[in-house]
């Protein structure tokens, strides 16, 4: 039973189909001919069969039929059709005459036009194929949506348990600072306004910009503090901010800045961050010095894989994702459309 | 402006921050601060106020249920670390809902939305006094007549 419940990947369930179709035509041939006639030519047929299915949906459409090139891609269809079945039927004719009779066939037209009919029908066929690969790349898509959405919601149980007394515990310290240390008091508020982030909003997935810009600065405004020394850095903002973004994706790049494009012992960090709309795509670039003595040394991979995953399970290829080292400058720039 | 208020939390610092905030920042008149809901209960029983700031999560009897059995003219601010009951709360007559750790700048956007729900409660029920014929007359004539009024009035006191 576990092979039926056993969940094959797409790949493997290409691999199924060939041999299963390699078997039905083998068996069909076994009742005429010899058996190792019949698996010579059940698997020259399925190879052929495989080439035309795969060269029109691999090559052919998306080369010419999805750029909008429907007669160039009419033509290269029947030319690829009857060149396949011409290699086709000369293969099959030359094995056939050396090793299977005494008496050998001429290749004739006949022949071949014939093989470019069949060859028709697998090529009609590879539409219906080509739909259903589809299909199971949307559904091997979608299962992975819903698999990290229920990690996701995992961790959000797990972390329910704590919230009420991590704030009433705030609202207590916060009493306190707020007669005792005002400065303090403004400092628990950014710290409190993160953590209402993670809670409430991180789980989500989309929050509006606001909540992400406001927690942004929150937490530059945290890592400000930590610094000996002032740092430049300057947020532009020119975007409706009632839209809404992913959580936590924007975070990564400001993540990245403060934990290898800060020197800790230098007065010159600069930072620029900007967040503009543009044909209703946001566009999100940061731009940082690079400290001289870099405490880490893959410093320009910071999770970028990790982010790249995300972003293509969230946009597909719908996103650009540019990263630039100069020695002195780190650039990165993210374009993805807007919510 | 000169409101009633009471605070009813189980926390004493919690207690103390509301009850410093109050009178740092503004004229209201504190009548009671409660620790649990039944103690509440018996207060309001005697007393009158205009509105409560409401923890939710409290031994005995809950925020939420207390909400409940309040006279519909006490309004509610609640007080609470959860963001979960958001929504719920918007069933009572409630003005505000602030969420712990409640800071200086949040407690002062609340305060303009209660004096300023107050304030309209003051000019709605201005109007309708002066009004009131013509209520009547609609209410007569179409019973369905006042309802858009009633409406509009639930919504600008909220």
């Amino acid at each position: 039973m576990r092979f039926f419940t056993h969940k094959f990947s797409l790949i493997q369930l290409q691999w199924l189909l060939v041999i299963s179709i390699f078997i039905m035509l083998m068996l069909s041939m076994l009742q005429m001919d010899s058996f190792a006639q019949s698996a010579i030519y059940a698997f020259i047929y399925t190879a052929f069969y495989a080439a035309i299915v795969y060269g029109n949906i691999l090559w052919l459409i998306p080369n010419l039929s999805q750029k909008g090139k429907i007669v160039s891609y009419i033509i290269a269809v029947i030319v690829f059709l009857f060149v396949i079945g011409l290699i086709r039927t000369f293969v099959t004719l030359v094995i056939y005459n050396s090793f299977f009779t005494d008496q050998p066939e001429v290749l004739t037209l006949k022949i071949v036009g014939s093989t470019f009919i069949g060859s028709l029908m697998i090529f009609l066929l590879s539409f219906v194929f080509r739909m259903a690969l589809e299909y199971f790349r949307l559904k091997e898509r979608s299962d992975e949506i819903i698999a990290q959405k229920t990690q996701a919601e995992l961790n959000l149980l797990k972390s329910q348990v704590q919230p009420h007394f991590l704030f009433n515990t705030l609202n207590n310290i916060y009493y306190e600072a707020y007669l005792e240390a005002p400065r303090t008091a403004v400092l628990i508020e950014r710290l409190s306004n993160i953590m209402r982030y993670f809670v409430d909003e991180s789980p989500k997935l989309q929050v509006s910009l606001l909540a992400e810009i406001q927690f942004l600065e929150n937490y530059i405004e945290l890592e400000k503090i930590r610094i000996l020394y002032e740092i430049d850095c300057i947020f532009t903002i020119n975007i409706n901010q009632q839209l809404t973004v992913p959580p936590m994706l924007l975070m990564s790049f400001i993540e990245n800045i403060f934990k290898h494009g800060i020197d800790k012992s230098s007065s010159n960090n600069k930072i620029r961050i900007a967040l503009t709309e543009k044909d209703n795509r946001l566009i999100f670039t940061t731009t940082n010095s690079i400290p001289k003595v870099t405490s880490n040394k893959d410093s320009n991979g910071f999770g970028l894989d990790n982010l790249r995953k995300r972003l293509v399970l969230l946009y597909q290829k719908d996103f650009e994702l540019e990263t630039c080292n100069d020695g002195k400058i780190f650039s990165t720039s993210l374009n993805i459309p807007l919510a | 402006m000169t409101l009633k208020c009471m605070i009813i939390d189980d926390e004493p610092n919690a207690v103390n921050l509301l009850e410093v905030l109050i009178g740092q920042t503004t004229n209201w008149q504190l009548m009671a601060k409660c620790y649990d809901g039944l103690e509440a209960m018996d207060f309001l029983k005697k007393h009158q106020v205009d509105f409560i700031f409401l923890d939710i999560n409290m031994p005995h009897l809950t925020g939420m249920e207390l909400a409940g059995l309040l006279p519909k003219e006490t309004k509610i601010v609640f007080t609470t670390a959860y963001a979960e009951h958001a929504a719920e709360s918007y069933t009572y007559q409630t003005i505000d809902y602030l969420l712990k750790p409640i800071t200086l700048k949040r407690f002062l956007l609340a305060t303009q939305r209660i004096e300023s729900a107050f304030k309209q409660k003051e000019v709605t029920t201005n109007i309708e006094a002066k009004d009131e014929s013509a209520y009547f007359f609609l209410a007569k004539k179409n019973m369905c007549g006042w309802l858009p009024i009633m409406k509009n009035y639930f919504f600008t006191a909220a």
